[in-house]
């Protein structure tokens, strides 16, 4: 509605402006109001519409109506004119106002707020005592002069008194002090301040600057000639004029450009981030994936602890997130809990876009770490069960071969002293050799659970170590095999099992697949921490791209892999076979956990 | 009288061991240990003929016995060791006979029962000769008649009978018995075994049977 009325304002203006015959400039002052009411308004509403916090945009709406009552000032009737000249001296501390304000919305120092107070003052006060004691009290913004005389001063209430103009120059003198000053805080804002800072005012306040400028030189040029210019005078006199007036028309237009940057830099600050974050940061790393986009060395993340109820940062140490000088904290939050904290330059809550952004990227990171930690703890359960599985499985062969041994063995060993001791004391031949035959079946039936025993686990595997398992395997194979020990050293029952389960899968491999004439080497070594094992043969070799390893191949690589070790398997036609792995071996203390559990 | 010292911790065995052994004309028994400490002491104070010995024995019941019997060789040279084993393995055996095979026998536990085996071995060894259970011996070949290249294939039906019961450790004598031929075919045997596969001396009886079981032993092929 706002938006509505402004537009009807601004096209009065221009029709006002252009029907007034004694304006020295009436087309390019009637642009100039329009623009006042058109330009502050629409920026106005757009910078309240993207930073609802932020009062520059009430500020520039508030500016935007003061053109309102500005068009009398394009009349000939004396009333309205006055008023519209009156308005000119709120106008001016307006603009002031909303320069100094910019970007935050708020005149924060004393300095700001010295400069408004002078200007109201020394400026707008004088300009109403003008107003009733002046006859003819006339425009002073740069185009707004009169061609023809001016209409007379409708608020002349007492007669001009002598130091009227004194006043004037007081005035004038006030406008210029006070501009340059505005202008000198702005160049030190610009120079004193942080990146962010200087990123706000960079983009904003060049046009604003100029327009200060212009006005003070405007005004000096007055005050220095008032009875009218020399000839050299007039061509610089005309330069300021017309830059004067429009940078007035362009100060709101560099406030909406600075918006615009600002949410262009958002956009650039996140595809940066994003690329730094396909380089996976870690949390430790985020902080500074931060700050130098957005330009603030001193940023600090921190992330909630609901465990201790407290902030901490990357490492993990604890995170005051009350902010330093100049600093501010934005809280990210997730389902409303809160997530992550932000220690950042105040500048930065001026820019809400970015703090969004950050904030975004913070908790995304944060989840990705949450993540991470939760899929590796997962693989490192997963691993742990694997390895308690494997070894919990070797511990139940050897007890089966064990309770064979110790258990069934023996007794059958007894019974055969026992059939023994009953032999010698028969005399009956026929009973002799009954014994004799039930003697042999007890002798059979220990083979078998020796067999039995033995491929289940080898008992020299259990009593002799891996080594000596494996020279017996060449011992017993069909194929010759030699066994060379590099110092492979003892390790945990596990992997000696696995290591010898796997070299005997390999040699029963060559033995069936590998074709006659076969040799089987097995090399078994130690590398710092690992063990090394390799069986090749130089057989005929597997086609390996003809589909998926076999169950004994599978089973070798989940043997090893259940301890934590590698497997490697090259084979080609006519190039034999090489079953290679290494195996970690653990080192000191879970050394002997490993051993005692076996 | 042949005085043997007995390593044993099994109670079962130990009283087979035992009751065998006390029915022997010849043969005492000195003392029985336990474990491998024990034993060793015995041995010192005891200074027996044969050692009759469990390879598993505390205290880690892996290989006790075969380190006891190489530990012997060179501090008690003239004492004998049975090495007794649940365990049909080759390997043990040849660890066994490394340091010569002289005054050494590997024997399995159910071979303690076999009339007169225990006894036999005992007797063998303290005169300084050297038994392998048959079964072991039986393993091996059975792994070599697979093995196409070895020079066992090149051997008769007869030799590779001979040349199993040389590395059992039989004499000339109880082989050509056991076979039913002359003590001269014996020899010439072991003469055309031994030239055939290169294997040294086959005269001393009980040193071919550490290169007999050897060579049977012999996987690298």
């Amino acid at each position: 509605m706002l938006a509505i009325g402004a537009i009807l304002a601004a096209v009065t203006a221009v029709w006002v402006t252009l029907e007034a015959r004694f304006l020295a400039y009436p087309g390019w002052l009637a642009v100039q109001k329009g623009d006042f009411i058109l330009g502050p308004i629409g920026v106005g509403l757009y910078w309240h519409y993207r930073r609802p916090n932020n009062r520059l945009g009430v500020l520039l709406i508030a500016l935007g109506l003061l053109g309102v009552p500005y068009i009398l000032e394009s009349t000939s009737t004396p009333l309205p004119f006055s008023i519209g000249v009156l308005t000119e001296y709120l106008i001016f501390p307006m603009t002031l106002a909303v320069i100094l304000a910019f970007p935050s919305g708020r005149l924060d120092g004393l300095p700001e707020r010295l400069i408004l107070f002078a200007v109201l003052v020394g400026v707008t006060l004088p300009g109403f005592v003008l107003a009733v004691t002046s006859a003819r009290f006339a425009p002073s913004f740069s185009i707004s002069g009169c061609r023809a005389p001016c209409p007379v001063n409708a608020l002349e209430l007492w007669s001009p008194a002598a130091w009227e103009a004194q006043l004037v120059k007081a005035a004038q003198l006030t406008a210029i002090v006070t501009a340059l000053a505005a202008a000198g805080l702005f160049v030190s804002r610009f120079a004193t301040g942080t990146p962010p800072r200087r990123r706000a005012l960079a983009v904003g306040a060049p046009i604003a600057l100029l327009f200060l400028l212009m006005q003070a030189s405007y005004r000096l040029l007055d005050l220095l000639s008032p009875h009218g210019l020399s000839l050299t005078a007039q061509p610089v006199h005309d330069v300021i004029q017309w830059t004067f007036a429009g940078a007035r028309a362009a100060v709101w237009y560099g406030f909406l450009f600075a918006l615009i940057a600002a949410e262009l830099f958002a956009g650039r600050v996140l595809r940066e981030v994003v690329r730094s974050a396909r380089g996976r940061p870690s949390i430790g790393e985020l902080e500074q994936v931060l700050r130098d986009p957005l330009g603030d060395p001193k940023l600090r993340l921190g992330f909630w602890r609901p465990a201790t109820s407290d902030w901490a940062d990357a490492d993990g140490a604890v995170l005051d997130p009350r902010p330093g000088s100049g600093q501010a904290v934005t809280e990210v939050r997730r389902d409303g809990q809160p997530a992550a904290v932000i220690v950042h330059d105040k500048q930065l809550t001026e820019d809400p876009e970015l703090l969004e952004t950050a904030g975004a990227v913070a908790l995304m990171a944060l989840e990705n770490a949450e993540l991470d930690i939760a899929w590796k703890k997962s693989l490192h359960d997963l691993v742990e069960s694997r390895a308690r599985l494997a070894e919990a499985g070797d511990r139940e062969r050897r007890k089966l071969e064990r309770d064979l041994h110790d258990g069934a063995q023996q007794r059958l060993m007894g019974v055969q002293i026992k059939l023994r001791v009953a032999q010698e004391q028969v005399d009956d031949r026929s009973l002799h050799r009954q014994l004799e035959a039930i003697g042999a079946e007890a002798a059979e039936a220990v083979e078998e659970l020796r067999t039995l025993a033995h491929g289940i686990y080898p008992p020299v595997l259990r009593s002799g170590g891996l080594v000596r398992a494996l020279r017996s395997l060449a011992m017993r194979a069909a194929i010759p095999v030699t066994v060379t020990d590099e110092g492979i050293g003892r390790s945990s029952a596990s992997v000696e099992a696995a290591v010898y389960f796997c070299a005997m899968e390999a040699v029963q491999n060559a033995t069936k697949h590998a074709g006659s004439d076969v040799r089987v080497a097995v090399i078994l070594g130690r590398d710092r921490e690992r063990v090394t094992f390799a069986i090749s043969d130089d057989g005929v070799g597997i086609d390996r791209s003809a589909g998926a390893d076999g169950d004994g191949l599978i089973g070798m690589r989940d043997r090893v892999g259940a301890v934590g070790g590698e497997l490697e398997i090259v084979s080609a036609r006519g190039k034999g076979t090489t079953v290679r792995g290494t195996i970690p071996i653990p080192s000191g203390a879970e050394a002997q956990r490993v051993e005692a559990a076996s | 009288m042949i005085r043997v010292l007995i390593g044993e911790d099994n109670y079962i065995a130990r009283e087979g061991i035992h009751r065998i052994l006390e029915a022997e004309e010849g043969i005492e028994i000195v003392e029985t240990c336990g474990d491998l400490a024990t034993l060793r002491r015995a041995v010192d104070e005891q200074r027996p003929d044969v050692v009759l010995a469990d390879i598993q024995m505390p205290p880690t019941k892996t290989d006790e016995g075969i380190r006891l019997a190489a530990e012997l060789r060179t501090s008690h040279p003239s004492v004998g060791v049975v090495i007794l084993s649940q365990f049909a393995e080759p390997l043990y055996a040849t660890e066994l006979l490394e340091d010569g095979s002289e005054r050494r026998a590997y024997l399995l536990k159910e071979r303690v029962h076999h009339h007169g085996e225990l006894s036999r071995t005992v007797r063998e060894v303290a005169e300084g000769g050297s038994v392998v259970d048959s079964k072991i011996v039986d393993l091996l070949i059975r792994a070599k008649r697979q093995r196409q290249d070895s020079g066992f294939n090149e051997l008769t039906p007869r030799e590779q009978e001979v040349l199993a019961l040389v590395a059992e450790g039989w004499s000339n004598a109880a082989i050509a018995e056991r076979l039913v031929v002359t003590k001269r075919a014996v020899e010439r045997h072991i003469n055309s075994i031994y030239l055939k596969l290169d294997l040294g001396d086959g005269e001393q009886v009980s040193r071919r049977v550490k290169s007999a079981l050897l060579f049977l032993a012999e996987h690298a092929g």
